[in-house]
């Protein structure tokens, strides 16, 4: 079933030309560059995303990143497209992600230099702030609730390609989502982001 | 799991789209309060979907560098494998010539003289033909 969904995944190249998901996946195995190169680049926006949401912190998403890639690239030939390429990329993104807190138990630094998109100076330092907050609150959830939350508010998975990805039954990614909402409402009242 | 619970469950469940019992979910004020204050959360949440720190990073290069990385893998895993074979040619002879003495090792100096060429000539312009085609 997942299979024939993903035969309507397109992706527009350079020349204008239609080119489905799975036939740049097949290019890519067989080691065609451009191919490989066009399935990242397409992917890139939505897998930095989720890791600037998941890290919030800029040099561990720069690094988890390029690892992501890296290894993407190096494994590509043990893709199934049994998924969509990008669901792969997160996979491979959450567990760097995953491995790395084990490594290092740090402390979380939210940057100063993160861009926002507002234009007028006092309204981007308002909504920097703002920001801010609320990045320090999706931080304060546990990596796995994070995790759940962000892929589905943001990227709008389902359970059960949540369950997949986390590798944990639907039951927990339903109560982890329920958690982390009522936790986020808690924290924003608490910190009068939004009234009680 | 309290009544409330069971419901602001089912009321995240249902602003998400997944599936929920519509029957359990009865408009009370209650309920109404904690769905306001829910949509405005997510409402504010959806914020952190602006921010974007300055990365930059190069696919291509990205790319070259995994193909660096597999052709080193392979010439180790290569190294190996000729390690290997070496070892375990060398110690199927030496069983051998270990039976068979003098006679045995010059006989073979012979074969392999005479015949290592035509298997070797065919087996490189193979492999030079691969590498090439790769």
């Amino acid at each position: 079933m997942n299979f024939l969904l993903y035969l309507n995944v397109y992706i527009i190249s350079k020349e204008g030309e239609l080119l489905d998901e799975l036939e740049l996946i097949e290019k890519a195995k067989m080691g065609n560059k451009s191919a490989l190169n066009m399935l990242l680049t397409e992917n890139y926006n939505l897998l930095k995303g989720y890791i600037i949401k998941m890290t919030g912190d800029p040099t561990l998403s720069q690094d988890i990143l390029q690892e992501t890639m890296l290894k993407a690239v190096l494994n590509i030939k043990k893709f199934l497209p049994n998924a969509k390429f990008s669901t792969w990329l997160i996979t491979i993104a959450t567990n760097l992600y995953r491995d790395n807190l084990r490594k290092n138990k740090n402390l979380k630094v939210l940057d100063e230099n993160m861009a926002s998109t507002s234009i007028n100076p006092e309204e981007a330092t308002i909504s920097k702030l703002e920001y801010k907050e609320i990045l320090q609150i999706i931080q304060g959830l546990r990596y796995e609730k994070r995790a759940v939350f962000i892929l589905k508010h943001f990227y709008d998975y389902s359970y059960v390609d949540i369950a997949k990805i986390l590798k944990c039954p639907i039951g927990t990614v339903r109560s982890r989502l329920h958690y982390s909402v009522k936790y986020i409402i808690v924290e924003l009242e608490r910190r009068g982001i939004i009234n009680e | 799991m309290s009544k409330k619970e069971k419901l602001t469950n089912m009321l995240i469940d249902k602003y998400y789209n997944e599936r929920y019992d519509i029957n359990s979910v009865n408009k009370s004020i209650n309920e109404s309060i904690f769905e306001n204050k829910m949509n405005n959360a997510l409402e504010k949440i959806n914020l952190v979907d602006n921010i974007d720190f300055n990365i930059s990073i190069d696919t291509l290069k990205i790319i070259e560098l995994a193909n660096g990385i597999q052709i080193k893998r392979r010439s180790f895993k290569e190294n190996i494998y000729f390690i290997i074979t070496s070892i375990l040619i060398l110690s199927v002879f030496s069983v051998i010539f270990l039976n068979v003495g003098i006679k045995g090792i010059i006989y073979f100096q012979l074969f392999i003289v005479f015949f290592l060429p035509w298997c070797l000539i065919p087996l490189a312009n193979y492999t030079l033909g691969r590498e090439k085609n790769e």
